[in-house]
């Protein structure tokens, strides 16, 4: 299990560049959805956040807030943290996954901190925030009716010096 | 009574040691079949943040915090904070500069203005 969580990074570019994924299609994201959707406010929707680090990366990282609560049509920005307590900068990357899986398709991040490196200094602590919004479709998709808790998590890894992850479509 | 239970037993068990080796390897065959349904992440909208490395906008964040933990962490009670937390960035080049319409702060936004006449 170990091993192959070490080899997701550049498993998951591999699946990238065969699958073409890191395209935009869905719900017509972008900002004219953004600015035109209404919120729809009978329909609350707790969101948790978790925040994991690969074992050979030695940040801490840790959401900011255990929960939020969040109706679809309605941006909404959260935090993370993390901190590099060794004496040496330390790049890292990373990836998120939202449960439930259905779920997902509707979970749209405007802004975050995935896919690129970040590099922390020695003993350098940022806040890390996700602005994110639920598209209001997924109040009318009857088999999210009873879905009333997303669970969103990051995980970093540590990235050498110049890699990324290559996501066609994405700069 | 007890045979009964007994018999019932063996097969159970049977059953369940089937269904955990077939599980073991439907977990793994499904983190690395990439064939089957599974979640794709999709990269954000509009990228990354660049990291506040000097903290810049901190202040503004925890006035954000001190809202969520207030109002019991509903993000719609602490709208105007996390608007002020994106301007902070955008003004600090944290962020790309986007005007707060685009960011689905448009009904803030009117109410703004609705409420500039009837002060002045």
């Amino acid at each position: 299990m170990v091993g192959m969580s070490y080899a997701a990074v550049p498993l998951y570019r591999l699946y990238c560049q065969a699958t073409g994924l890191g395209g935009t299609t869905g719900a017509g994201r972008g900002a004219a959805r953004i600015e035109e959707m209404e919120a729809v406010k009978e329909r609350v929707v707790k969101v948790t956040f978790n925040a994991d680090v690969h074992s050979s990366l030695q940040w801490n990282f840790r959401p900011q807030q255990s929960e939020i609560y969040v109706v679809p049509g309605e941006t909404a920005l959260a935090f993370y943290k993390a901190k590099n307590p060794t004496d040496k900068p330390i790049i890292g990357i990373s990836t998120y996954n939202v449960v439930p899986f259905e779920a997902g398709q509707y979970f749209n991040k405007i802004q975050c901190f995935c896919f690129e490196e970040q590099r922390l200094n020695p003993q350098e602590e940022v806040d890390m925030p996700v602005f994110f919004y639920i598209d209001p479709e997924f109040a009318e998709d009857p088999k999210m009716a009873k879905v009333d808790l997303i669970t969103l998590s990051y995980t970093f890894f540590e990235a050498k010096e110049g890699q990324h992850l290559a996501l066609p479509g994405y700069q | 009574m007890r045979s009964a239970l007994h018999s019932g037993a063996g097969p159970a068990r049977s059953r369940f040691s089937a269904r955990s080796r077939s599980g073991a390897a439907r977990t793994m065959s499904t983190a690395m079949n990439f064939g089957a349904k599974s979640f794709k992440p999709r990269p954000p909208d509009k990228g990354a943040f660049p990291l506040d490395h000097f903290g810049e906008c901190s202040a503004s964040k925890e006035l954000f915090m001190e809202c969520l933990r207030r109002s019991g962490f509903q993000s719609g009670a602490c709208r105007e904070l996390s608007m002020a937390y994106l301007q902070c960035r955008m003004e600090r080049q944290l962020m790309a500069n986007e005007p707060l319409e685009k960011l689905g702060f448009k009904d803030l936004i009117d109410e703004k203005s609705e409420a500039k006449p009837e002060k002045s």
